[in-house]
């Protein structure tokens, strides 16, 4: 089902989990993002996104065993499909391309 | 570490949860569990808290808009309507068959949102909306300010023409008063209500014609036209709406005018409610009322855009602070103020509004509680229903449906029933509240009223059925299936009935314990002696022409002779001023023995009245002489004070035989003293008084108008036709009005406290009665449900007495607790309500174990019964039962 450009929030979300590879999981998304961006997205805004990514096909999910730690758990680990590769390069480039030549910070 | 210590707030979690879709529930859950851990190595327990809800907070909307896509998504068209129509068909088969249940519930509701509807009305009307013109939220009103802080509403005119002149943030200034006009319509004299106002007023309160037209620059000069404007629903009393009117001229005070125009049908009128007619204000220069001091003006302020009350209140003081230099000997010690108009308009009614709406919404609360609560128990009973449909692929959420469908229906069968009930409740709250009611005329129940109502059923049921919908989608089919329809009360739904059970009992205590201290401050009203006899009194005012009668005084004299002739009538007299009827006039006086003029001399309220006004009012000389007959205007100038004024003027002095300059008469002597008479309110003490013989009252303007006191053996409600017709063979053209007993006086000064006590009595008794079914609901739940473990105990040698005991023990738990709330929250607002007490203290205790052990017997009432039927549980049956 196919929009093609990605709204900031899911480009967001999408750059995280490319950037984790094998250790994208709720929790750890939101602190890439965090960490990134200084951004701060509520744990509601960032399932809400990854459930409609995984409705277009660009994410799929799958729940790993738990963590070797005391009291570990399972996690449910999010994993880039080809069409989301693909989907985050386009909007990647999209932006390149319209930030070529424009100067940043010197509003201000 | 602190490690361990941080658990997520478990109403946040269960809040997560809820909205969570069920796919990335626990996911989240663990998240946000593994991220506050992280957390409480590093933060205070309360900030890791406050993220946990900040964070739920946030994820609210778009959790609650990812389900609605994919519900959307998944459920197209036809299908989705159809699962709608099939839930609640099944939903009303379902009510049908508990039919005592339902009419209970949506009785309950029925009650609860008729009640929040009317309510909202009023406080819609009231306090929310603004007044009906244009700019009305600029508009304010201007006040005199004595020393002491008391608040005049009249001000002296020359004072606003200066503040009108020196003034920078006022846009317009209007002045108005109001005033009563005969009118001599059809050869019958009646006394109207006439508002009389400049072109400012005009302008500020944005009068229109909706007939005709309004004044013009002609109609205020002073020697110009008579021109009148009558209000709409006068035209339409006295005329019949007949358009033909404008441009006749009727008789208004002997004088023919012009009607130029009728107003708008529903226009806002100060500082008259709802005048008979507006005229223009003509004032003659040089006249009393231009005079400096003399204050009988009600002003209104369109102010600038963008200027706070602040701002126009600084600048009016400082205006008036000026004046008070310039012209000391008029406006020495008055200052002015300002009030938003609607604030003066409201006046305290708020305060009641607001105890009103709480009220209100503990009821509804109450309700809800209750029918969530049947709800969960029906929801229960049907586990292995739900677990069925689980098992063979029905989706949790269709379970939920189901659920939330049944609480749409009764709340929506009780919605309507209950926005039918809301106008008469409301029409009930109008009448019960004689007159008092600021706005009273913009009340309606109209649609932001439904709005709100809807809301109030969509919140309600919604909230009703929340625990129903989790207890119903939390099946699980291998447990469920097994277990039989007894054993299984989930810890959660005990845990939601043990919530309810002690909402209920701490909303209701509070309630009662409210509602017991304004029911003992009528009753301590009741009780005050107002220092006359108001039983067997009939009151109104006379209101002789000029023309007809030159002599008031011959007049009145006439008047009481003929009435005094009426069978049963043992006195009548004719008084300026009576207690609870309305305007006095204060003046200073001067005590000779002291001398000058100056601060010292006393402020009092005067009052002149005919001989016999004592015996027919009732009231006791307690020192020195009534009046006589020598008391006339050839006598020596006499006077008569009450206790109040003895104390202030005379403190430890025998005021008998003191002198005093006092209206225009030097060496006037005091000759006796009277016991207080209270005056306006029967809760305040009661203003000094000065008594005048009325032939000896010296007047600036000629003041006719009398109130008339007939003093009877009868029922003073039926003296009136043979009143009337003395009246007329006395002289047909002078009108009555303000036709009162003294009685009926009395209790419309009193009317705010019983409207308030009989309102607070009613919802208060509806709680208690709504909580003491909940209570009985959800005990009588709980032991059905436990009736097989009851069996097993009994089986195993446990008394019956025991059983009961432990049935009782445990609601005993649950009803201490909400006792303890119900407590804290009625010391917790007693405060708030001091101003609407009388004689007795808001925190008092006697009151407070009186509603507890209402509410503690309702609660063992309630429990009693199903804890008996417990204990009469046969084990054999109960063994077997399913």
């Amino acid at each position: 089902m196919g929009q093609r450009f990605l709204g900031e929030l899911e480009l967001f979300v999408l750059g995280a989990v490319q950037r984790l590879g094998d250790d994208a999981y709720g929790a750890s998304i939101r602190r890439e993002i965090a960490a990134r961006t200084g951004r701060d997205v509520a744990i509601g805004s960032l399932y809400a996104t990854l459930g409609s990514l995984h409705d277009r096909g660009f994410v799929v999910f799958e729940v790993s065993d738990p963590t070797p730690v005391q009291g570990g758990r399972a996690r449910r680990m999010v994993r880039l499909t080809s069409t989301g590769r693909a989907a985050l390069a386009d909007s990647l480039r999209a932006i390149q391309r319209i930030a070529r030549g424009l100067v940043l910070g010197t509003d201000r | 570490m602190t490690r361990a210590k941080v658990r997520p707030p478990r109403a946040a979690e269960w809040i997560i949860k809820s909205v969570a879709p069920p796919d990335d529930q626990p996911w989240i859950v663990a998240d946000l569990a593994d991220e506050l851990i992280e957390r409480a190595a590093s933060q205070s327990p309360a900030a890791c808290r406050r993220w946990y809800w900040a964070q739920t907070l946030r994820s609210i909307v778009p959790l609650i808009w990812r389900r609605l896509i994919t519900f959307t998504a998944s459920h197209r068209g036809e299908h989705m309507w159809n699962d709608l129509a099939q839930d609640l068909r099944f939903a009303m088969r379902l009510s049908a068959r508990t039919p005592l249940t339902t009419i209970v519930v949506i009785a309950t509701l029925v009650l609860g949102l008729g009640a929040t509807t009317s309510v909202f009305s009023v406080v819609d009307a009231v306090l929310i909306r603004p007044l009906p013109f244009a700019a009305s939220s600029r508009t304010v009103q201007l006040f005199g300010v004595l020393r002491d802080g008391r608040e005049l509403d009249e001000i002296a005119y020359p004072d606003l023409l200066d503040l009108r002149a020196a003034s920078h943030t006022i846009e317009a200034l209007g002045i108005g008063q109001r005033a009563q006009t005969t009118l001599d319509h059809n050869g019958e004299p009646s006394r109207i209500d006439a508002v009389q106002v400049d072109s400012g007023f005009v302008h500020v309160l944005d009068l229109r014609a909706g007939m005709g037209r309004m004044f013009d620059a002609e109609s205020y000069a002073v020697h110009g036209p008579n021109e009148v404007v009558l209000s709409h629903g006068f035209w339409m009393r006295e005329f019949g709406g007949d358009r033909s009117v404008i441009g006749k001229t009727i008789t208004l005070d002997g004088e023919h005018s012009t009607v130029i125009g009728i107003l708008e049908e529903r226009p806002f009128v100060y500082p008259q409610d709802s005048p008979d007619v507006i005229q223009p204000l003509r004032l003659e220069p040089g006249s009393f009322f231009t005079r400096r001091g003399v204050m009988w003006a009600n002003a209104l302020a369109r102010v600038r855009p963008g200027v706070t009350t602040d701002d126009v209140g600084r600048d009016v003081a400082a205006v008036a602070h000026r004046l008070e230099v310039d012209y000391a000997y008029a406006n020495k010690g008055i200052g002015m103020h300002v009030k938003p108009l609607r604030d003066a308009v409201v006046g305290d009614i708020g305060s009641m509004l607001a105890l009103l709406t709480a009220a209100v919404a503990a009821v509804l609360l109450i309700a809800s509680l209750n029918v969530g609560n049947l709800l969960l128990a029906r929801a229960t009973a049907r586990a292995r229903e739900f677990a069925v449909r689980v098992a063979i692929g029905g989706s949790p959420w269709r379970v939920r449906r189901q659920v939330l469908a049944e609480a749409f229906l009764l709340a929506a069968v009780g919605g309507v029933l209950g926005l039918g009930l809301a106008p008469l409740i409301t029409r009930a709250l109008l009448s019960l509240y004689p007159g008092d009611l600021p706005r009273a005329s913009e009340i309606h129940v109209g649609l932001r009223a439904l709005l709100g109502a809807l809301a109030a059923i969509l919140v309600s049921s919604v909230l009703a059925s929340l625990p129903a919908m989790r207890q119903a989608s939390s099946s699980r089919p291998g447990l469920d299936l097994r277990a039989t329809g007894g054993a299984g009360q989930s810890s959660q739904s005990r845990r939601f009935g043990r919530i309810v059970f002690g909402a209920q009992i701490a909303a209701s205590l509070t309630m009662v314990f409210v509602a017991g201290l304004l029911v003992r401050s009528l009753g301590e009203m009741n009780r005050i002696q107002p220092g006359f006899e108001a039983t067997g009194l009939l009151t109104f005012i006379a209101s002789p022409s000029r023309e007809r009668e030159p002599s008031p005084a011959a007049y009145y004299q006439r008047l009481s002779d003929a009435l005094a002739r009426i069978p049963g009538v043992t006195q009548v007299s004719t008084v300026f001023h009576i207690p609870f009827g309305g305007n006095t006039h204060g003046d200073v006086f001067v005590r000779e023995d002291r001398g000058g003029r100056g601060p010292a001399n006393t402020q009092a309220d005067a009052n002149a009245v005919a001989p016999g006004f004592l015996r027919a009012l009732g009231g006791r000389i307690i020192a020195g002489r009534a009046f006589t007959a020598g008391d006339d205007s050839a006598g020596p100038p006499v006077a008569l004070i009450n206790e109040t004024l003895a104390r202030k003027a005379f403190p430890g002095e025998d005021p008998i035989g003191k002198q005093i300059a006092f209206n225009g008469a030097k060496h006037r002597q005091i000759v006796g003293v009277i016991a207080d008479m209270k005056d306006g309110s029967l809760v305040e003490a009661a203003p000094g008084m000065l008594y005048l013989p009325i032939e000896q009252y010296r007047q600036d303007w000629a003041r006719r108008d009398r109130y008339v006191l007939i003093r009877t053996s009868r029922d003073p409600a039926t003296l009136m036709p043979e009143v009337r017709l003395v009246m007329h063979a006395v002289d047909a053209s002078v009108p009555v009005t303000d036709v009162r007993t003294m009685a009926d006086r009395l209790a419309t000064s009193a009317a705010a406290f019983r409207f308030r006590a009989l309102l607070l009595g009613g919802l208060s008794t509806l709680a208690w009665f709504l909580a003491i079914v909940g209570v009985y609901g959800i005990v009588a739940e709980t032991v059905n449900r436990q009736t097989r473990e009851i069996g097993i105990r009994l089986a195993l040698g446990m008394t019956s007495g025991e059983v009961q005991r432990t049935v009782l023990l445990a609601s005993f738990r649950t009803t201490l607790i909400g006792v303890v709330v119900g407590l804290a929250m009625s010391l917790a607002i007693a405060p708030s309500l001091r101003s609407m007490l009388y004689g007795v203290v808001a925190r008092d205790v006697s009151l407070l174990a009186l509603a507890t052990l209402a509410v503690f017997a309702a609660a063992v009432a309630a429990t009693f019964m199903p804890a008996r039927r417990a204990s009469q549980v046969d084990p054999i049956i109960a063994l077997r039962s399913d």
